[in-house]
């Protein structure tokens, strides 16, 4: 099982995993719908470009966090879409609490609002 | 088809990662992008705004091409990946630059070494030269195919047929030098009746040598062929497969 750790250096590549593995805890999503998830789900703030997400889908899948397959949609033609795996899971648990964790030594320092 | 087909086009050309990574990927930027399309003017943008954020939304930039050849790579193309992208392309170039000249080399010392090559006298020059460019051309092919896994299909059969006809073009050579030196020989006995056995086997030798070093090595160059065409068959059967997962 593949440890989570936040380091500075790595922040934004682990805070875009762990958005993708949250937004597959809701079921399996083709990679377009994931993009919109986020988008949505965050008024708009995290606006995924698509092309950053296939390296991060392909990198999850090959750990093995997410499994993906190929569905045949009829004249849409193929679709891949992805799901989380049992390992995904646990590893999305750990990531979130150390992004809370994170964020509420972060607040703690530069304060919630301004003063 | 696709009213992305441009686009695709386009995209296509830049992914180059090995195979079936490379149809996987484009077939998923084919599909996401008819799906965002689609998303776009259910949300009731007009079809050339649903186009115009369809293609805002995959962007496929340079980075994140980087970021899928680390993911799908092999060690070496993560590793030739690690340093700058043009200190890596130069690197890359100075060493099959390196190993075509160390076997530019050995040929050279091969030839003055082994009694045979000797035999073979000065028709054997390009004869080695042809197989020399062979190997090269076999060397840098294999090391896109396996090393780089450089699988876009525009330049999968290059320098096939290239090795094809310098193989060819041994044999052609070694069988000239025949000849040539059989026309020569046949005047020296016209000249020199006395000496008619002494040059018939010493063009006999010669001739032999040729041959034999003319055969061998372009069945070595046809073997290096045979073997890169097989990657390439199988590279194509892996591209067919992913399109046809079932």
């Amino acid at each position: 099982m593949k440890h989570p750790a936040l380091e500075i250096r790595s922040l934004t590549p682990n805070c875009n995993e762990t958005l993708i593995l949250t937004a597959l805890e809701k079921g399996a999503r083709h990679g377009y719908q994931l993009a919109l998830d986020l988008e949505e789900r965050s008024g708009g703030f995290f606006e995924f470009k698509h092309g950053t997400l296939y390296p991060i889908l392909h990198k999850l899948e090959k750990e093995g966090l997410i499994a993906g397959s190929w569905s045949d949609e009829g004249l849409r033609g193929k679709r891949r879409h992805y799901r989380l795996t049992e390992m995904g899971q646990e590893y999305a648990r750990a990531q979130r609490e150390q992004w809370r964790t994170f964020v509420d030594h972060l607040v703690d320092v530069i304060g919630r609002s301004e003063p | 088809m696709s009213r992305f087909e441009a686009v695709l086009r386009e995209i296509s050309g830049r992914v180059n990662l090995p195979q079936p990574a490379r149809t996987r990927v484009l077939a998923e930027i084919a599909g996401d992008l008819d799906d965002f399309f689609q998303a776009f003017l259910e949300r009731g943008a007009s079809e050339e705004d649903a186009e115009r954020q369809a293609l805002g939304h995959i962007d496929l930039s340079d980075e994140a091409l980087r970021d899928l050849a680390r993911v799908h790579g092999n060690w070496f193309r993560r590793l030739s990946d690690s340093i700058a992208e043009r200190a890596g392309s130069r690197w890359e170039l100075t060493l099959v630059g390196l190993l075509v000249l160390l076997a530019v080399f050995l040929s050279g010392a091969v030839v003055q070494a082994v009694p045979i090559c000797r035999a073979a006298g000065a028709w054997l020059i390009p004869v080695a030269c042809a197989a020399v460019a062979t190997l090269g051309i076999g060397a840098w092919k294999a090391h896109v195919l396996w090393l780089r896994g450089d699988h876009r299909p525009k330049g999968l059969h290059a320098g096939l047929g290239a090795m094809l006809g310098l193989s060819v073009l041994q044999l052609f050579l070694a069988f000239a030098g025949v000849w040539v030196t059989a026309w020569a020989a046949l005047r020296a006995v016209g000249l020199e009746p006395a000496q008619a056995g002494i040059t018939t086997m010493h063009w006999l030798l010669g001739a032999l040598a040729l041959l034999v070093m003319g055969m061998s090595l372009a069945l070595v160059c046809g073997l290096a062929w045979f073997i890169l065409l097989g990657k390439v068959a199988s590279i194509e059967r892996a591209e067919a497969a992913a399109l046809l997962p079932d």
